[in-house]
């Protein structure tokens, strides 16, 4: 990549106050995404996926709080902002979906009037300029009656057609960077693959740079430039999104892509790689993964290892990265 | 809202927790604390009082308070600081005479209800509807109105009106243990009913029926108060907190306002007693009030 | 329009409530021990009128026969004649409704703008002193007898300190009620704007709208704080913060409107209290309601009025449930009826 990423995360540490201690979900997480770019972020249910797009958005709430790091935006650290700035920043330059639409939608509120709102404090303007902006926003996301989702309330709309509508509320402000919470894992399949082409095509148009996250391999396959590897609070590979495929070269990575069933239909992340997630509280020495590691050894009980540069575009946290590269080819 | 994959935290800092939990429990702690007192001046009243209280002296009418009558007196010439001490006997008889009529016939309706099912739970119902339907110091007060003021009369109208709210409560419950898996397995094997009342559904009820009992319990003092006040229940001179608030009514005006004072902040303490408690145990039962 | 098809239905089954309300009304005649009549005609009556009396009120009927005749005189407005009186029961009712109407209507206000706000600031300032404080207020309110704070601050505020004005009616004589459009003498006044009038009703009302409004405080307080809570933790208040939405929008347009729709049922429960407390309220006042009504043909023992007030009180309290409800349905979008 030659030019300036349009996000940097060096650093990020979000840390967990439980009863049973401090959980360190994030622990020193580094990322870059390009302009233009979608990168997909994909892992196990607890590997902090999700948590390292809140804390990006500085939407993380106690017991958690963002304790470390740096998160450049444009070369702009987010987290040294305060909140009222953080606020302008939400929803202009940075914007969010998540998982269940209809859940994250205000019940009592007609889809119309939250995009009036969203639009209107940000760029101020009329309600008529507003709701122009809305019905825009509401065709571009590929709905077929703008006019009739505008007045709907969320429990009247499909999975689908809620999706659309948040993803228009997103984009309500051309935002450079979107952050998509598994935005998929609550439609139905079919309405899966539309929804993350729609995502492909508004990245087209407008030039967007997506953060997708999910645990469905179809997804990233379909429409991610690269992909970044997650375990236990930690990258653990990243690549382009062929290599990642056709060479990986994490052994999570490896299980992880053959544990992946042959059908598309892909609900659940399925993970016949032995053993469970990393508990949080209670960190194996060295490598996190080497417990379920059909490669580790010694050396990995002992020295845990650094996320390296294998090759231009290509990073692994693996001792035997190489070894892997030279199996899978 | 967060990533459905961290194992479920509590909300709370450990410190937070524990300081919540103390507090959580002084509430209750609180509440315990001042009924017990009221218990014990109730039970204690004779060797406490230093005047019986429905004997006058007519040459201490209307004394403020003072070192001997700590009160002060009334029209009458009773001692109110012994009459509150008493009055506490009487109260407190109203509350746990009331909730446990109420308790005992509510749930004893609400499980025939829940178990019987079909045409009896649903005219069972009806009728707990109808009753719910008036608002329940004026059912209270037509029941006294007809029956008569009295003690007795008050406490059975207090019960009479407070059966619905345990009637409902026991008869979800039985509903929620008919349908749960085990239960349903148990009895197809032969668990009668009765098993699956006393060994299932009542444990499992004894918290909510705590909880209800102790609000209950407040509310009853204010409607035997109130109703009493009104002359629809223990009847003038008998030193119940609510009848002495009335006879000192008269002597606001005067400026004599001990009469009324003690009774009303005595009423006031002992229900904010068991309302603390109630309101600390729902904490405790219910994790999402906080 | 659906929901008045919706709202047709409701009215249609509070029926059946409305008959097992005036049933169990009738019923308690039934129980009173004694001689039903003495208590109808009053003790000083002959026993040849007596007589008369109990074939005129179907005495000498099987009790369902009673009771379907009771029902027709309510049908026909006939709530029985006062004892004390002669006086239909229904006619003096109906003369004081408005009195005890605006007495709970104004404390279900103040309860209502006072407690909503608290509660808001109470979920707001989670587990702060202002929680506390709040919560330790509203468990005063409702502990503490509703006709002893009001005699109480009477006696502070009128009789002591001379702030409040005298606790005897609802108006200052000299000024004069003023022109009758609703009977809500604060309505009217604004109405005609007879300022003077506002002004002496509103200085009779404030206290003894404020004592029975405190007392019911607590539940409106906490019904609120739990439901903003609720709706601040919710996914859709997570939601508005990514998208940069203001947080007093967050918290007073959306939350807010979500945590409103149980405090609308809490009032409709809190209603049945205030009917009750009024007419404790109403006595130490001198308030001239139904309640006072009621204490008065207590001391009379005039049972048809007392009987006459359970029921019209009842059936005020339902019908105002049925409005609640009705009204949460229309707000709710997503009650499908």
């Amino acid at each position: 990549m030659t030019a300036e990423p349009l996000l940097e995360v060096r650093g990020l540490a979000t840390w967990f106050e439980t009863p049973r201690g401090t959980a360190k979900v994030l622990d020193g997480l580094d990322l870059e995404i390009g302009r233009g770019e979608i990168l997909g972020l994909v892992g196990e249910s607890g590997s902090g996926k999700s948590v390292t797009a809140y804390s990006i958005a500085r939407l993380v709430r106690p017991p958690g709080r963002v304790v470390g790091g740096e998160v450049r935006l444009e070369g702009r650290d987010l987290l040294a902002l305060s909140e009222k700035q953080m606020r302008r920043v939400r929803g202009k330059e940075i914007s969010m979906i998540f998982q269940d639409p209809r859940g994250f939608l205000d019940p009592v509120a007609r889809v119309g009037s939250v995009l009036q709102e969203i639009y209107r404090t940000h760029e101020g303007g009329s309600r008529r300029e507003a709701k122009t902006r809305a019905l825009e926003l509401l065709r571009a996301v590929g709905l077929p009656a703008p006019e009739r989702v505008y007045r709907a309330y969320p429990h009247e709309l499909s999975g689908g057609m809620a999706q659309r509508a948040m993803i228009a509320l997103a984009l309500a402000c051309s935002p450079k960077l979107l952050i998509a919470d598994e935005p998929t894992t609550a439609l139905d399949v079919t309405i899966q693959i539309q929804i993350v082409r729609l995502l492909a095509s508004l990245r087209d148009r407008f030039g967007l740079t997506i953060l997708l996250i999910t645990h469905n391999l179809s997804v990233v396959a379909e429409v991610c430039d690269r992909v970044a590897v997650m375990y236990a609070g930690e990258i653990v590979e990243t690549a382009p999104a062929h290599e990642i495929f056709s060479q990986p070269r994490h052994p999570y990575t490896v299980g992880l892509l053959g544990a992946r069933p042959r059908i598309s239909a892909v609900e659940e992340r399925l993970s016949d790689i032995r053993g469970r997630v990393a508990d949080l509280h209670d960190l194996p020495t060295g490598c996190r993964f080497h417990p379920r590691c059909f490669l580790g050894d010694e050396r990995c009980r002992l020295e845990a290892p650094t996320l390296r540069r294998l090759d231009a575009a290509h990073e692994s946290r693996c001792h035997y990265a190489e070894q892997l590269g030279e199996d899978a080819a | 809202m967060l990533d459905a994959a961290l194992p479920p935290i509590r909300e709370e800092r450990p410190l937070v927790v524990g300081w919540r939990r103390l507090r959580r429990n002084r509430v209750t702690l609180a509440g315990l604390v001042i009924v017990v007192l009221v218990g014990l001046c109730a039970i204690f009243a004779p060797l406490i009082a230093p005047y019986p209280p429905m004997q006058g002296n007519p040459a201490e009418t209307l004394q403020p308070p003072s070192l001997s009558h700590l009160f002060g007196t009334d029209s009458i010439g009773f001692d109110v600081f012994s009459r509150v001490l008493y009055g506490a006997r009487i109260d407190l008889l109203i509350a746990f005479g009331a909730v446990a009529i109420a308790l005992v016939v509510g749930c004893a309706i609400g499980a025939v209800s829940g178990f019987l099912g079909r045409v009896v739970d649903e005219v069972v119902m009806r009728v707990m509807d109808m009753l719910s339907a008036f608002p329940s110091f004026i059912l209270a007060l037509g029941v006294v109105a007809a029956l008569g003021p009295s003690l007795p009369n008050l406490i059975l109208a207090i019960a009479f009106v407070n059966v619905p709210v345990y009637a409902r409560l026991l008869r979800a419950r039985v509903l929620t243990v008919r349908e749960a898996q085990y239960v349903r397995a148990a009895t197809a094997l032969g668990l009668s009913r009765r098993r699956v009342l006393f060994v299932h559904v009542l444990p499992n009820s004894l918290a909510p029926i705590f909880v209800q009992s102790t609000l209950q319990a407040g509310y009853a003092i204010l409607e035997a108060a109130g109703l009493s006040f009104l002359g629809l229940g223990v009847r003038v001179p008998k030193p119940e907190w609510g009848v002495m608030i009335n006879m000192g009514l008269q002597y606001i005006v005067s400026g004599q306002w001990w009469i009324t004072f003690f009774p009303g902040t005595a009423i006031a303490l002992t229900v904010m007693g068991f309302n603390l408690i109630g309101d600390g145990l729902q904490d405790v039962l219910d994790p999402r009030r906080r | 329009m659906k929901l008045g098809f919706y709202a047709g239905r409701r009215i249609l089954l509070l029926v059946p409530v409305l008959l097992g309300v005036t049933f169990i009304t009738f019923a308690l005649t039934r129980i009173i021990p004694g001689d039903p009549i003495s208590l109808i005609a009053g003790p000083y009556v002959s026993a040849a009128r007596k007589a008369e009396l109990r074939h005129a009120y179907f005495l000498d009927e099987p009790f369902y026969i009673q009771y379907v005749h009771y029902v027709g005189g309510l049908l026909h407005g006939n709530l029985g004649t006062s004892i004390v009186s002669g006086q239909s029961v229904a006619g003096e009712l109906s003369r004081r409704f408005s009195a005890t109407f605006e007495l709970t209507t104004t404390a279900l206000l103040f309860s209502v703008l006072v407690g909503v706000p608290l509660g808001i600031l109470a979920a707001l300032r989670r587990n702060s002193w202002l929680d506390g404080l709040s919560r330790v207020i509203g468990i005063a309110g409702i502990s503490i007898p509703v006709f002893w704070s009001g005699l109480m601050l009477s006696l502070l505020l009128f009789y002591k300190w001379h702030v409040a004005s005298p606790p005897f009616g609802r108006i200052d004589p000299q000024v004069g009620a003023p022109h009758h459009i609703t009977g809500l003498y604060l309505v009217d006044s604004v109405l005609t704007g007879n300022w003077a009038a506002f002004r002496s009703a509103f200085a009779a009302i404030w206290l003894p709208a404020f004592v029975l409004g405190f007392s019911v405080m607590a539940p409106i307080m906490r019904i609120t704080r739990q439901g903003m809570i609720e709706a601040l933790d919710a996914p859709p208040s997570v939601a508005l913060r990514a998208l940069g939405a203001k947080p007093s929008s967050i918290v007073l347009r959306h939350a807010l409107k979500n945590a409103m729709l149980p405090v609308l049922t809490m009032i409709a429960i809190v209603y049945g209290y205030l009917l009750g407390g009024s007419v404790l309220v109403e006595t130490i006042f001198s308030w001239p309601g139904m309640g006072l009504y009621v204490y008065n043909s207590i001391g009379s023992s005039d049972f048809p009025a007392i009987q006459g007030f359970i029921l019209y009180a009842t059936t005020m309290y339902v019908i105002v449930f049925l409005l609640l409800d009705l009204l949460y349905l229309a707000l709710d979008p997503r009650v499908k009826y």
